[in-house]
């Protein structure tokens, strides 16, 4: 079933064995190939990418941390499950933090920052015409960082990773909800535009109203299915 | 099977938990004081635990902030300065206003009348120079409007900042300090009656703004003595 070319691809774009073997577990897991309560035998794998068991568990240990499995003591790795209500408060959270983030770091954004901005804005949008939502999520993730990276508040941008984390957990449910990207990087662009006037309050509002309506989406989703149960 | 899994689960995170409260709470009192070092071996025989758990609640203390991890020296106690009880104080402050603005939106004429009454008692505490029960009070009637929000996680995220704090933390009793903290608490009461989110979550940032104050003093304070 695991039998894809990790080794040779890590290689390739050199990233270390652990990570890379820490993405194809995650991948598995973000498309549902792998669900919750299922077991991950470290063995079995090592024997399928032949390969020691070294950096498989350190991969194991790094999902672990991010909260896709759990790790019991003699008994193994299980994905772990999640629910839709937690991730609703996560992004709650997020769209405060992210939010704060976007003004504090206002002041410091350079020409040269919005300039980013905008490429990353056109690239997504590229990514959403044709379809690459996997690449979406990942231009995405960097545009938020470009300003995430520049709040000065060294904590802040700790606690948003925290969340992050938790949140990569909803990528399967984001991809089955395109709609939403296109929304977003509407909104990008008007954030761009707010940095660009350097009004940091509207930028704060932005960012807020926006996260904030994913969360409702989220929220929304989570409540349905408890419904259909 | 499944759901024995998950109580295995459930117990091995408990042990973790079980060693990170620990620690934590040793941390808060100054059984161990900020800069100093504690190693996972030590740890492990003092209370007959496997490594694991041990190492697994550095690491949680360390992303709550607590401590330290130096790869193959063990762990130190993070110590606090200015700029961390800045960084501290404005997040505290962004997500106490979001759950004061949201409580706002749902707040019960029943709750109003628990939250007004954690007022008074605060009032009558902080006249009676009751810092324990001063403490209290304000404690709970913080807490009650982050469970007004009904986000645990938001609740969790403050109560585990404010934690770090406690180290320090303590009433100034200035007279014009509490003065200025009951109007702030009956401000945000007043907005939360109004159901008037943005003025909740706005008195909400004000009244951090003087606990981030009050704490900076008593933190120049302590720093002051140890020179």
């Amino acid at each position: 079933m695991m039998k894809i070319d990790v080794l040779e691809s890590s290689i390739a774009d050199h990233q270390p064995l652990p990570d890379k073997i820490a993405n194809f577990i995650r991948e598995t897991i973000i498309v549902g190939k792998l669900k919750p309560g299922e077991k991950i035998s470290e063995a079995k794998l090592a024997e399928e990418l032949r390969i020691s068991r070294t950096p498989i568990r350190e991969a194991i240990r790094m999902l672990e941390s991010e909260g896709f499995v759990s790790i019991i003591p003699r008994r193994g790795t299980v994905v772990s499950d999640f629910s839709f209500d937690d991730l609703y408060e996560y992004f709650q959270i997020k769209a405060c933090l992210e939010a704060f983030s976007a003004f504090l770091a206002e002041p410091h954004m350079t020409e040269r920052d919005i300039n980013r901005l905008r490429r990353l804005n056109e690239e997504e949008k590229a990514a959403i015409a044709s379809h690459d939502f996997v690449k979406y999520m990942r231009i995405h993730e960097d545009l938020h960082q470009v300003f995430l990276a520049k709040s000065g508040n060294e904590k802040l941008k700790k606690l948003n990773d925290q969340m992050m984390v938790h949140i990569k957990r909803l990528q399967g449910f984001f991809l089955q909800q395109p709609e939403l990207f296109s929304h977003c990087a509407k909104i990008h662009g008007d954030v761009i535009d707010a940095f660009h006037q350097h009004d940091g309050t509207r930028v704060r509002q932005l960012v807020e109203k926006n996260i904030l309506h994913i969360a409702q989406q989220i929220h929304l989703h989570g409540k349905s299915l408890k419904e259909n149960a | 099977m499944h759901k024995n899994i998950s109580e295995i689960i459930a117990s091995h995170r408990t042990l973790r938990e079980k060693v990170a409260a620990l620690l934590r709470e040793a941390i808060i009192q100054q059984k161990i004081k900020p800069g100093e070092r504690i190693t996972e071996l030590e740890i492990a025989s003092r209370y007959g635990l496997s490594r694991t758990p041990i190492r697994e609640a550095f690491r949680q203390l360390e992303s709550e902030g607590f401590l330290k991890i130096v790869p193959r020296k063990g762990a130190i106690v993070a110590e606090l300065n200015e700029k961390d009880i800045q960084d501290f104080y404005e997040i505290k402050a962004v997500l106490e206003g979001y759950a004061a603005r949201i409580a706002a939106e749902k707040i019960t004429d029943a709750e109003i009348v628990q939250l007004e009454r954690l007022n008074r008692k605060m009032k009558e505490c902080a006249a009676k120079m009751d810092v324990a029960g001063l403490t209290k009070n304000h404690n709970e009637f913080h807490n009650f409007i982050l469970e007004l929000c009904g986000n645990d996680k938001i609740t969790a995220v403050v109560s585990n900042l404010v934690q770090q704090f406690l180290r320090f933390r303590f009433f100034v009793s200035s007279s014009s300090c509490l003065n200025k903290m009951h109007s702030d608490h009956d401000k945000i009461v007043a907005a939360l009656k109004e159901h008037d989110g943005a003025m909740a979550e706005k008195c909400m940032i004000a009244n951090a703004k003087l606990g981030r104050e009050v704490l900076m003093k008593e933190f120049l304070s302590v720093q002051e003595d140890k020179r």
